[in-house]
């Protein structure tokens, strides 16, 4: 047998063979299909379980990260607790000097200026006008909701269907027929890669302990008026979204908020004090010059890392549009210190105050409501009204207000599906 | 075709997102070819079952792996014969390593003067049939070589026996072939004169 030979006779068997075809039943696609089932439930878990300890990790290290090291490094709780609050001390007249605020010198320079021309200052000597920069920005995650409708059918003809569709949907004999029959769907159990951003209208509430909720200006009865005002604050970050089950989800990212809040005051004493609206701790006095009328403007500007939790609930689903309540809970942070504007001069706060008197924890909840969108396959939108309650933990010496600012916020997110 | 085409690269598509639906229409278009592929490697239909399932389970699951370079029954097919591969070897192996001295390929060559033509005449079935009544070894020496194309030194290396050995197992496994359709041939001749008869 030659080559030629050969070469003809391997044509001949390639021929023959390439046109045989076994029979395949369906219960090996079907067995197949439980087995695909299986893995996918499996690396989901490994994933869910992934993003999750990643957040726990990503937590307890943002948290050793920021932790105050130097507020009581000794960890002597009763030094928290006995120590004097002196700026929250009941005075009647003159400048207050000591060594917890001011020195003689400063108290004497501040006095010799009116508030127009106050020049601000702060223990550890920072100059005027110096805003305080953040000290940390290290990634955090916090949980964030965002609605997965689950449809079928094309993107101009849904049908809410929250299970994925039957094998036996996919009809037709030929390939053609059987991969038109094949819709873009999202599938139960994906999830999300969550952009959001939320402008925000926040409103502070400022409460002096044992004044069975007064505001600042009846325990200071030479303030005439205390208005306090709404101010603007954004809030930007990125999360994970990915679903219980049902329609509940649970959702973790970073975020980052701002949040500004402003005081008006009318004076009519010589000397003003200047109140720190979220702690309460009166900062200091400036000298406005004798029984002079005086306009002063607070205005408190904090940047915050939270690490919220958002468990969110999709009660409503419309085609491609679904609506979802969310409720959950955060830890937020104060970030580099916490600036206070008084007439356009800035002051910094947290140097104002015994270090073991200050808190930069807080604590929120947190509720929205919303409206998700899938726009592709891939991608989905969300507006939601999100209303953000913060509760601040009175400080340790239990002398200082206490300022509660509860946040309004339009939040608009785009997620893109991961897997 | 051109159709057939884009739709495939679209069901690939979605089975990467993990489409269910298209995993399908890609096995109920695929798998009975596999199946056809595998049972010339495996004389028992329910282990070609296994292996089919185990190679569209990879093949769905390192989706990601398939770039397009390669038509998807192509990339489907080398997974399928590594994986068959690395069944014979792990059930087979005994069989597949037998090596054959170089001198034993005279012995092996096949006196064939004239050239068969059968392909008109011999079902896809039996063509199967008769590769799979080949030792193992012949059997997967002439599916690599002839189906699969591979070169003697990669089949040696494929199957851990010498180039010569894959050499003399291909030819004899030439030759028995040749003998089978030659007997097919006269029987069905003989067949038909008894009808005309």
């Amino acid at each position: 047998m030659n080559k030629e030979m050969r070469r003809s006779s391997d044509e001949q068997w390639r021929e023959l063979t390439r046109k045989f075809e076994a029979e395949v039943s369906h219960a090996e696609w079907t067995s197949l299909a439980r087995r695909l089932d299986r893995h996918d439930r499996r690396r989901k878990t490994i994933l869910r379980w992934g993003t999750f300890c990643v957040a726990v990790f990503a937590l307890a290290f943002t948290g050793w990260l920021v932790w105050p090291q130097d507020s009581n490094p000794q960890g002597d709780t009763s030094q928290k607790v006995s120590q004097p609050a002196p700026v929250l001390q009941p005075r009647s007249s003159g400048p207050l000097t000591g060594p917890d605020f001011y020195t003689p010198d400063q108290v004497q320079a501040a006095e010799q200026q009116n508030v127009s021309d106050a020049v601000p200052f702060t223990r550890h000597g920072s100059m005027p006008g110096q805003v305080a920069s953040a000290e940390f920005s290290v990634p955090f995650l916090f949980w964030e909701h965002a609605p997965v409708p689950f449809f079928h059918g094309d993107l101009t003809g849904i049908t809410a269907d929250p299970f994925p569709a039957h094998v036996s949907q996919v009809q037709g004999n030929t390939l053609a027929q059987r991969a038109a029959t094949i819709r873009p769907r999202p599938r139960m159990g994906s999830t999300y890669l969550v952009m959001h951003v939320q402008p925000t209208w926040v409103n502070n509430r400022y409460q002096v302990p044992g004044s069975n909720d007064q505001t600042v200006h009846k325990q200071y009865s030479d303030i005439r008026q205390h208005q306090e005002q709404g101010s603007p604050g954004i809030n930007a970050g990125i999360s994970l979204n990915t679903p219980l089950w049902r329609g509940i989800s649970v959702s973790g990212g970073l975020s980052v908020s701002t949040v500004t809040t402003q005081v008006n005051y009318n004076y009519t004493r010589a000397e003003v004090p200047v109140v720190d609206i979220n702690t309460g701790v009166i900062a200091g006095y400036l000298s406005v010059g004798d029984s002079t009328v005086v306009e002063a403007r607070h205005r408190n500007v904090q940047t915050y890392i939270e690490t919220p939790v958002m468990f969110s609930w999709q009660f409503r689903s419309m085609g491609r549009f679904a609506l979802d309540l969310g409720l959950g809970g955060s830890m937020m942070y104060l970030v580099g210190a916490n600036t206070l504007q008084v007439d356009n001069k800035t002051l910094m706060v947290n140097d104002y105050q015994s270090p073991a008197a200050f808190n930069r924890w807080n604590t929120s909840l947190a509720g929205r409501i919303g409206l998700g969108m899938q726009l592709s396959q891939n991608w989905k939108a969300s507006a939601a009204v999100q209303y953000q309650q913060i509760l601040r933990n009175t400080d340790p010496s239990g002398a200082s207000g206490r300022s509660t600012p509860s946040i309004l916020g339009l939040r608009l997110a785009l997620g893109y599906r991961l897997f | 075709m051109i159709k057939t085409l884009f739709l495939e690269s679209e069901l690939i598509e979605q089975c990467r997102k993990g489409s269910r639906e298209a995993q399908q229409v890609l096995y109920n278009q695929y798998a009975p070819r596999m199946m056809g592929v595998c049972m010339r490697y495996l004389t028992e239909p329910e282990d070609a079952k296994d292996i089919v399932q185990e190679v569209f389970f990879k093949a769905f699951t390192r989706i990601g792996d398939f770039r397009g370079e390669s038509r998807f029954e192509t990339w489907l097919t080398r997974i399928l014969i590594n994986h068959t591969l690395n069944w014979l070897r792990k059930n087979k192996k005994r069989l597949l390593q037998v090596n054959i001295e170089d001198t034993d390929i005279q012995e092996a060559l096949p006196d064939e003067k004239e050239e068969l033509v059968w392909a008109d005449w011999l079902t896809p079935e039996e063509a199967v049939r008769m590769i799979n009544s080949l030792p193992v070894q012949q059997r997967t020496v002439l599916n690599l070589f002839v189906f699969e194309r591979f070169s003697h030194a990669e089949i040696a290396s494929r199957l851990g026996i010498s180039e010569s050995t894959s050499k003399v197992t291909l030819l004899r496994a030439r030759a028995k072939l040749n003998t089978m359709v030659r007997q097919k041939q006269k029987y069905d001749e003989q067949g038909d004169e008894k009808i005309i008869g």
